[in-house]
């Protein structure tokens, strides 16, 4: 590969600069310092391998523009390759165009170049700076550092192996104490240590576990019989205590207690029970027992004392008969009686109407209805008769008085009579007066109004003087006399007054054409002759009336008498036919009648009553004969004979015999009752019994005194039995049953004095264990503390963890060691199998270009595998060592070992070589020969040679004369 | 008839073991990071006894033998003695951590605590009003390693309940850890059962859905390959179906952080990293891994010269005060090399060989013998592991190439 142009469009110092280089091979570039040689040399490394964007900047041109610039390469196959690196573009990447005008990635550059920048700095690119680094090594170590020169191509490997190797032993030395590593790991054995105590300690966790349990287990056992013996103490202080208790529990125990199989439970006490209830029950029944024989005994004499059915039909037959008899009886006594009482009122009746009658002439006589009418009307019409005649007569007497009177009354009324001119005249006086009259008519009327009011006052004082004056007469009492006849007089005078006072009035009014008082006299004469005319008028009517009634009366009377006659005779007739009315007046014959109808009546009803009499006494005989056949019959005796008491009797009997038979029947019903009652209290003794009964089988017994007997024995049994129970109660109630059954307590009699013993040795064993406890327990909190102690610990976790921490602590350390030592190892192999490998080809080129630079002053450089050291053999056959050597040759010889390591590398690519001011301690000689050598080089590699030097080649470029512009190199 | 049961599915408590790896830091969080297996073991009952659950598997490594600590135990039974109050069951079954012959302090659990003692699969009926509803299958580790095959040994039985088998051992496609009894998925498939409840690996994972195989994971990340949330599961299942929850429980999370940053400042680069802290923080306290990964020399430039330590120490300065706090720890930095490793392996100049060397590095436990097979040191650094190993390569590697190229 070869540059043929370069093109900076800034950088560094250099902005748009072109070079061209015309024989490219061999290129010198002489420019004086800081002309930008090395800038120039920095640049072409830039495009062919890139700078960091930092470090491109650092390129920046004082002048500002773009950073970056162009090569043209021309490669071995003549392909020819513009590269373009340009720092802000492409991320300072190269862009490579091929001459078809093709463009390619930085990629392309590489695979063309094949190494990278290091190796090519290392290898292509060398300064005067590295020789100047070079001399600052010691000279002691310049032999190695120069075969480092010749392995790298720097003198990097034996500075980095110097470095490894003190930070290696910075880190750790095997037997080292300061080291890093060596002190973490003494400070982890003492925290391992530390740990490996605590571990124990956990370890101790473990046996204190089980120290624990085997203390807890043991001192349950123990608290297990410490309570065994509490129990076992406890329960002999109890027994002790309960000593009489149980004494007398085992004396009734060992009584006989042998019971009687099956003896009921209570026994007695049922059988009292039963009895209880069966005796009013059966003192019911006895008493009903004995009220029945009495009932029975008193319906059997009822029975015999009965009567036969027949017997009893007849009797009731009779019985029924006895009220219509006896009624028969009444009734005949009853019409006898009456019928003598009759016969003895008809009697007297007929001797008190005093006629001439007897009974037994009444049979003969009838007394028809009409009769009475005959007789009645006969003595009316006589007394008629006779009363007419008499008012005949009566009435002749008064009707010739009126005629005497009415004629008087005439004579004085025709005195009263005026004449009858007087008459005339007065009335036409009083005529005209009237006329007169009628203008002045008020005052009349006040006049009459006071002569009535003067009249009232004089009768009012009239009366009340005649009273006073009565009153005075009864009283005797003068004043009242004299009062009342003053009152009398008053009224008197009073009336006078008005009279007087009244007639003066008429007086005056008269006076005018007649007065008045010719007027008033007038007019009484007037009204008096009036009256008497009209009065007279009267008188002479009546007087005619009587006589026509005189004349009427007398013919009356004398038809009177014809009938009188009549009557007489019919009469006679009466009497003729009833003998008994001779004597009598007809005017009583109605009466008689009467009396005598009645008599009749009565007379006839006397018939009657016979005749009833007649059949009664017809009938009573058969029913009497009856009666006393059943009366002997049922041998009845009795005293009186008649039919009257005989039915008292027959009642008797009846009754008796009702009587007896309703008792019976009662009796009967009674005994039925008593019977049922009997039966039921039977039936209700009947459980009580049955219970008694297996009460009895159930004990054995047959009867209740063997009971008694056995129950007596049996209680004495049950006695001890309970006496043994409550005492057993009583036993239990004080003891638990362990201890009962553990010692046997009801069974046999403890000893008590050995339990007392016991319990004594039982305390002892108590307190003793209690001791033993206590120091248990004080053993257990111990451990227990201990325990809890460790469990709430964080000593060893934190201790482990930093020991953890420490531990990777170390382990980083370790692994940063590790690095190192596989470094330096590393580092260390390489160099061996380099040396066994390279060594020897790059010797044998370093031999050649040394003996050239040295114009065969050192033939040869070789590898003194012993100690590792460069040997140098000198022409005369020394052997010299890098360090013998003079600065100008030791840097030949790192020249040589450049050159010779480059052949080794460039194998397929002929790098270019940029060698910068590199000889400066060369003296003329090995410069000359080091530029032969460099013209030989550029047979197969490009080099291009900053100089500053301008002797040194004939044909170079000026940098001071191309500053700008293109140049071009002419070689 | 309800037939759902609601229960917790947790394993791999580890309580009271030492965290590796984190080094030493802040006397407070460091504390807190002390207690951070209690307290999710904590957090894990509180969450129970919110849920109500009726009862809490857990599938072994409760503790460490190699870490055993009567603290952890008597935490643990402290712990289910609340449960016990709250009438919740705990199954347990002993892992390869905890196995059953190892010298644990004798605890002993209350009555609410089945532990699964034979090292056989054997089952028991978890019983609710007088009814099974469930019927737990499980076995312990007697020793420290099982390698046989369980899974055959779960056998359903017949009952109308569901059937949870708890198991404690790696899936066979597993190689990150010991083959401790292994099995295939198609294994417990065959078994019938409806619920496999694993431990043993720390990552969470559902293998598989029906039925459910489940590895809640721990419940408190570990280290710096424990990433993430840490918790357990909470299962609730009838007949017609099962739903499973994730509940964290952990205390702080282990995170891993890449920053990546192009030539930057200090002041840029710290800038960005408390950006980042502020963000970490928001999901809760975490211990931080920081990568810091950069173009050009500075960063080497500031890591050699302590001055990223010093950044990341002014970082974590006042976390001890936060409630979330977060530590930043074990920075690297890494940064693009400016030289192609593979080329430079390709020549043949020392450098290459250097890279082929490391390619080989045969001996490099030769190399290391002098501190790890160093008669103190060694009982207390672990066996590097080939990753370690290859770690340690790759630095020591990089460490060389940095030097050598160092000009």
């Amino acid at each position: 590969m070869k540059i043929t142009d370069l093109h900076i469009y800034g950088f560094g110092k250099w902005t748009d600069f072109k070079l061209h280089m015309e024989n490219p091979y061999f290129t010198v570039i002489v420019g004086d310092n800081e002309a930008g040689k090395s800038t120039l040399r920095h640049f072409m490394l830039f495009v062919l391998f890139g700078l960091p964007p930092k470090m491109r900047e650092f390129y920046q041109p004082k002048t500002g523009g773009t950073i970056g610039g162009r090569l043209t390469l021309i490669f071995e196959d003549g392909q020819k390759v513009s590269v373009e690196r340009v720092h802000d573009k492409r991320k300072g990447a190269a862009i490579c165009q091929l001459s078809d005008g093709e463009e390619r990635e930085e990629s392309f550059l590489y695979q063309k170049i094949g190494i990278d920048r290091s190796v090519f700095e290392s290898v292509f690119s060398f300064e005067a700076a590295d020789l100047i680094e070079l001399h600052q090594v010691n000279k002691e170590k310049l032999g190695e550092t120069l075969l480092s020169v010749g392995l790298t191509g720097s003198s990097e490997i034996n500075r980095t192996e110097g470095e490894l190797q003190q930070s290696i032993g910075e880190l750790f030395k095997p037997q080292g104490k300061k080291p890093l590593i060596n002190v973490q790991l003494k400070e982890l054995e003492k925290m391992a240590d530390r740990l490996a105590d605590l571990e124990q300690e956990e370890q101790a966790y473990r046996q204190l576990k089980e120290e624990k349990e085997q203390l807890e287990s043991e001192r349950d056992r123990l608290l297990e019989s410490l309570e065994s013996d509490q129990k076992d103490r406890r329960s002999c202080e109890r027994i002790l205590q309960a000593e009489e208790i149980i004494t007398a529990f085992h004396q009734h125990a060992s009584a006989d207690t042998k019971e009687r199989d099956g003896f009921p439970v209570d026994g007695r006490k049922r059988l009292e029970d039963l009895k209880v209830n069966m005796l009013p029950i059966e003192s019911e029944k006895r008493f009903l027992e004995e009220t029945e024989a009495q009932y029975r005994q008193k319906r059997d004499e009822l029975k015999s004392r009965l009567i036969t059915d027949e017997q009893l039909r007849e009797m009731k037959r009779l019985t029924d008969q006895t009220p219509v008899i006896r009624h028969d009886l009444l009734e005949l006594e009853k019409l006898e009686d009456k019928k003598k009482k009759s016969q003895t009122l008809l009697e007297h009746e007929l001797e008190e109407m005093a006629i001439d009658l007897s009974v037994h002439q009444l049979a003969e006589y009838e007394f028809p209805f009409y009769k009475e009418e005959e007789w009645g009307r006969l003595a009316r019409q006589k007394e008629r008769l006779s009363l007419d005649t008499e008012r005949g007569q009566d009435n002749l007497l008064r009707i010739s008085k009126e005629q005497q009177e009415l004629e008087t009354q005439k004579k004085q009324q025709q005195t009263e009579l005026l004449e009858e001119e007087a008459y005339r005249h007065f009335s036409a006086q009083l005529d005209e007066y009237e006329r007169e009259f009628h203008t002045r008519n008020d005052g009349n009327i006040s006049l009459a109004n006071s002569r009535h009011k003067a009249k009232l006052i004089f009768r009012s004082s009239l009366i009340i003087s005649l009273l006073g004056m009565t009153v005075a007469g009864i009283l005797s009492s003068w004043p009242v006399a004299i009062v009342s006849l003053v009152l009398a007089l008053g009224g008197f005078a009073a009336y006078r007054q008005t009279n007087v006072s009244l007639e003066k009035g008429n007086n005056q009014s008269l006076s005018q054409s007649i007065s008045e008082q010719e007027a008033q006299k007038l007019r009484q004469k007037v009204s008096r002759h009036e009256e008497a005319f009209y009065k007279l008028k009267t008188l002479e009517e009546k007087e005619l009336a009587i006589a026509s009634e005189r004349m009427k009366q007398e013919e009356q009377i004398q038809a009177l008498d014809e009938q009188k006659a009549r009557i007489l005779r019919e009469i006679n007739h009466q009497i003729n036919s009833y003998p008994f009315l001779k004597g009598v007046e007809p005017d009583y014959w109605v009466k008689l009648f009467h009396l005598v109808k009645s008599v009749k009546t009565k007379y006839n009803s006397l018939q009657d009553l016979d005749e009833e009499i007649s059949i009664l006494k017809e009938k009573l005989p058969r029913y009497e004969e009856e009666v006393d056949m059943f009366l002997a019959n049922v041998n009845w005796e009795y005293s009186g004979n008649s039919l009257g008491s005989m039915l008292d009797e027959l009642e008797t009997v009846y009754s008796k015999t009702k009587q007896n038979h309703t008792e019976w029947e009662s009796q009967e019903n009674m005994l039925k009752e008593i019977h049922d009652k009997k039966a039921r209290l039977v039936q209700q003794l009947v459980p009580y019994r049955e219970e008694k009964e297996k009460l009895f089988l159930k004990a054995g017994t047959t009867d209740e005194d063997e009971f008694l007997r056995v129950s007596d024995q049996v209680e004495t049994v049950r006695y001890h039995k309970k006496k043994q129970e409550e005492l057993k109660s009583q036993i239990i109630a004080i003891l638990p049953e362990d201890v009962l059954y553990s010692y046997n307590i009801l069974e046999q009699v403890p000893s008590f004095t050995q339990l007392a013993h016991l319990e004594q040795e039982k305390s002892q064993l108590i307190r003793q264990r209690e001791m033993e406890l206590e120091q248990l327990r004080q053993r257990l909190a111990d451990i227990n503390s201990r325990i809890h102690r460790l469990e709430n610990t964080d000593t060893f976790s934190d201790g482990r963890f930093s020991f953890q921490t420490s531990k990777d602590e170390l382990e980083s350390t370790a692994h940063e060691w590790a690095v190192l030592q596989v470094a330096k190892s590393l580092l260390e192999e390489t160099k061996r199998v380099y040396q066994k490998k390279y060594l020897p080809e790059i010797l044998n080129h370093t031999s050649r270009w040394f003996g050239r630079l040295t114009a065969g002053l050192y033939q040869s450089v070789r590898f003194d595998s012993e100690d590792g050291e460069l040997v140098i053999r000198h022409r005369d056959g020394w052997n010299f060592h890098v360090s013998e050597l003079s600065r100008g040759t030791s840097d030949q010889l790192y020249i040589a070992l450049r050159l010779a390591l480059s052949m080794l590398i460039s194998r397929k690519n002929q790098l270019p070589f940029f060698i910068d001011d590199a000889f400066v301690h060369f003296d003329a000689t090995r410069t000359d020969e080091m530029l032969e050598i460099l013209k030989e080089l550029s047979d197969e590699h490009q080099v291009i040679f900053f100089t500053w030097r301008k002797d040194l080649v004939h044909q170079s470029i000026s940098l001071s004369e191309y500053r700008q512009g293109e140049i071009t190199n002419s070689i | 008839m309800s037939d759902t049961i609601k229960f917790i599915h947790a394993a791999d408590l580890h309580i009271d073991s030492p965290f590796k790896g984190i080094g030493k830091m802040s006397g407070p969080i460091e504390d807190q990071i002390k207690e951070s297996t209690f307290y999710a073991l904590e957090c894990l009952v509180n969450q129970a006894i919110h849920h109500q659950v009726d009862f809490v598997l857990m599938a072994g490594d409760l503790f460490d033998y190699e870490t055993r600590s009567l603290k952890a135990q008597i935490k643990l039974r402290r712990t289910f003695e609340r449960l016990k109050e709250c009438n919740i069951m705990v199954f347990v079954s002993h892992g390869n951590h905890d196995f059953l012959s190892g010298p644990f302090p004798p605890v002993e659990y209350p009555e609410n605590v089945y532990v699964f003692s034979k090292d056989h699969v054997t089952s028991v009926p978890y019983e609710k009003e007088g009814r099974v509803y469930a019927r737990i299958y499980g076995f312990s580790y007697y020793e420290r390693a099982v390698t046989s095959r369980m899974a055959n040994q779960y056998q359903r039985t017949d009952e109308d309940c569901h059937h949870i088998a708890m198991l404690h051992g790696s899936v066979d496609t597993n190689t990150d850890h010991d083959a401790y009894a292994p099995f295939t998925i198609g294994e417990l498939k065959d078994r019938e059962m409806d619920y496999w409840a694993l431990g043993h690996i720390h990552k969470r994972s559902i293998l598989s859905d029906s039925p459910y195989i489940i590895y809640p994971g721990n419940t408190q990340g570990r280290s710096s390959k424990e990433t993430g949330e840490k918790g357990c599961y909470l299962v609730e299942m009838n007949s017609r179906k099962t739903e499973v929850n994730f509940l964290p429980t952990h205390h702080f999370r282990f995170e891993k952080l890449e920053v990546s940053v192009e030539s930057p400042t200090l002041l840029e680069l710290e800038q960005l990293l408390l950006e980042q802290k502020e963000k970490l923080r928001e999901s809760g306290s975490a211990i931080v891994y920081l990568h810091i990964k950069g173009e050009g020399e500075k960063l080497k430039v500031w890591e050699n010269e302590g001055q990223i330590e010093d950044l990341i120490n002014l970082l974590n300065e006042d976390e001890s005060l936060e409630k979330n706090w977060i530590w930043f720890r074990k920075v690297t930095v890494s940064f693009t090399q400016p030289w192609d490793e593979l080329q430079l392996s390709k020549e043949q100049h020392f450098i290459g060989e250097v890279i082929r060397q490391s390619e080989e590095a045969s001996n490099m436990d030769e190399w290391l013998a002098p501190l790890y097979r160093h008669r103190t040191a060694r009982k207390h650094l672990a066996r590097l592991s080939p990753e370690e190993k290859e770690d340690i390569l790759q630095g020591a590697k990089e460490l060389l190439l940095t030097k050598l190229m160092d000009r």
